[in-house]
C-alpha cells in the first residue's frame, strides 16, 4: 500500500496506521536531522516532532496528493523551528554524538574513514541552508520539481543553487583533504 | 561547447537532467579540456560520496516514544479503548530484535526477506507466544490485504477462541480488510453470539454495521434483546439497526 493511501487512512481517523509511515520513514528522517544537527538526541526529538505534526495536521493532507513532499515539508519546518532555538551558525565541526572518531580502537565503522570524516566536517562548515539543500537534493523520494516547490523557487534556480552548494562543499572538502580546491 | 558553457550545463548534469544533445556536446568538450573534466568529475564524485554515507541507527527509545505518542493520540481522538499500542510496542521491539529486522523489512517492502508468503509466516506468529506477540502478528497482517484464506481463517479463529480480549479486539480491527468476502461475513455474524466481552461485542457490531451486513441482522437483534447484554451494547446495536440499509 502506498504512503498516500496509508496517510489517507490516518486522515480518516485510523491513526494507528501512522505506524506504517513511521517504519518506512523514521530512519531517513533521523539521518537527515543527524546530518543537520550533529546530535543524536536532538535528531530523535525532531523525528518525533515530525510524526507529532503528521498527526496534528493530518486533516490538511489532501488524499491522493503525493505524500513524500508533504512529509518533507513538515520535516523542513521542524528543523527551521529547531534552528530558532539554537545559537546562530553553530559550527558542528566535531563528530556527531555516538559516531566513533577513529581514536578509540573500537568497532570498525565507516565513519572512521578519513575521507568520510572530512566529508562530514566539510558538510558542517556549510551554512545550514546549503547543507539542508544538498541533503534534500539527494533524497530519492523528492523529485526536483517537488524540491523546487518546497524551496519556493524554479527548478532551474534550484539546480543552480545545488551546484553552488556542491562547489562550496567541494572546496572545503579539498581543503580538509589537504589538497587544492 | 566551451568552458563557459560548463557552468550552464553542470547544474543539469548534477540533477540528472541534461538533454541528450547537450550531454554529447559536454562529453566532447570534456575529452579535450582537463580543467572541466576535473571540475565535473569532482562534483560527481562528491555526490556519490554523499549518496554512499552510511545510515546511522536511532536508539530504540525513538520507536517507544513514537508508539506512546500514538497511544495518547488514539486516546484523545477516539472513545474506543486503548488496548493495542502499549503491548504492540513491546512486541514490535521483540520482533525487531529476534526477527533480525523482519518487521521493518516487511513494512518497507511488503514481504518478508526470505520470500515466504506473508500470511503463512504471520499466521504462525499469531498462533504462538504471548498475547503481545499474537497482536504483533495481527498488526503485520493488517499492513496488506493478503489473498491467503489462511490469514482470514486464522483471524476468525482468534476472534472466536483467543482468551485475550485485546487479541480478539485486534482481530476485529484486522478483519475489516477481509469483510468483503461473503464467507468472512458469515463467520463474523456467527461469531457475534459467542462474544461475551462488551468491548469485543461493540467492535464487532461496528464492523458488521460498517459492512452493511444483511446476514448479521438476526444476530444483532438477538444480541440487543438478550438478557445479559450490556445497555451500551444494546444501544449501539439499535443505532446500527436504524442505519439504512442494514
Amino acid at each position: 500500500m502506498e504512503d498516500a493511501e496509508v496517510m489517507a487512512q490516518v486522515r480518516a481517523g485510523r491513526v494507528e496506521r501512522l505506524a506504517v509511515i513511521f517504519e518506512r520513514h523514521h530512519l531517513h528522517l533521523f539521518n537527515f536531522f543527524l546530518r543537520l544537527t550533529g546530535r543524536r538526541g536532538a535528531s530523535e526529538d525532531l523525528v518525533q516532532e515530525v510524526f507529532l505534526r503528521l498527526l496534528r495536521y493530518r486533516a490538511s493532507y489532501r488524499p491522493g496528493a503525493p505524500f513524500a513532499p508533504w512529509m518533507w515539508r513538515i520535516a523542513r519546518n521542524v528543523h527551521h523551528d529547531h534552528l530558532q532555538t539554537q545559537r546562530p551558525h553553530q559550527l558542528l565541526d566535531e563528530l556527531p554524538e555516538g559516531i566513533p572518531d577513529g581514536q578509540d580502537g573500537a568497532d570498525v565503522h565507516v565513519m572512521r574513514d578519513q575521507e568520510a570524516l572530512h566529508l562530514w566536517r566539510a558538510m558542517n562548515r556549510l551554512d545550514p541552508a546549503k547543507r539542508e539543500l544538498l541533503l534534500l537534493s539527494r533524497n530519492s523520494e523528492l523529485a526536483y520539481q517537488d524540491l523546487a516547490r518546497l524551496m519556493a523557487c524554479s527548478v532551474g534556480a534550484l539546480k543552480v543553487q545545488v551546484h553552488r552548494a556542491l562547489k562550496e562543499l567541494k572546496t572545503v572538502f579539498a581543503e580538509l583533504q589537504g589538497g587544492m580546491p | 561547447m566551451n568552458c563557459a558553457d560548463l557552468e550552464k550545463h553542470l547544474p543539469n548534469l548534477l540533477a540528472g537532467d541534461l538533454a541528450e544533445g547537450d550531454r554529447m556536446s559536454l562529453q566532447i568538450h570534456l575529452e579535450s579540456c582537463p580543467a572541466c573534466q576535473e571540475e565535473t568529475a569532482g562534483c560527481l564524485d562528491l555526490l556519490a560520496r554523499l549518496d554512499l554515507q552510511p545510515l546511522e541507527q536511532p536508539s530504540s527509545s525513538l520507536r517507544e516514544r513514537f508508539f506512546w505518542m500514538l497511544e495518547e493520540a488514539a486516546e484523545v481522538g477516539s472513545s474506543r479503548p486503548i488496548w493495542f499500542w502499549r503491548p504492540l510496542t513491546q512486541a514490535a521491539a521483540v520482533l525487531m530484535l529476534v526477527g533480525g529486522g523482519f518487521l521493518g523489512g516487511y513494512l518497507v517492502r511488503g514481504e518478508p526477506d526470505n520470500g515466504r508468503p506473508i500470511g503463512n509466516r504471520n499466521v504462525a506468529l499469531m498462533q504462538d507466544g504471548t498475547p503481545s506477540l499474537r497482536m504483533a502478528g495481527i498488526m503485520l497482517l493488517s499492513q496488506g490485504d493478503s489473498e491467503d484464506p489462511a490469514v482470514s481463517e486464522s483471524l476468525l479463529g482468534l476472534l472466536d477462541r483467543d482468551p485475550s480480549e485485546s487479541v480478539r479486539l485486534a482481530a476485529v480491527d484486522a478483519l475489516y480488510l477481509y469483510g468483503r468476502r461473503p464467507q468472512v461475513r458469515d463467520r463474523l455474524a456467527a461469531s457475534l453470539p459467542k462474544q461475551t466481552s462488551p468491548r469485543v461485542q461493540l467492535a464487532l457490531v461496528d464492523l458488521l454495521g460498517g459492512l452493511r451486513e444483511q446476514r448479521a441482522l438476526e444476530a444483532l437483534r438477538a444480541l440487543a434483546s438478550a438478557p445479559g447484554t450490556s445497555p451500551e451494547v444494546a444501544r449501539r446495536v439499535r443505532a446500527r439497526l436504524a442505519e439504512p440499509p442494514l
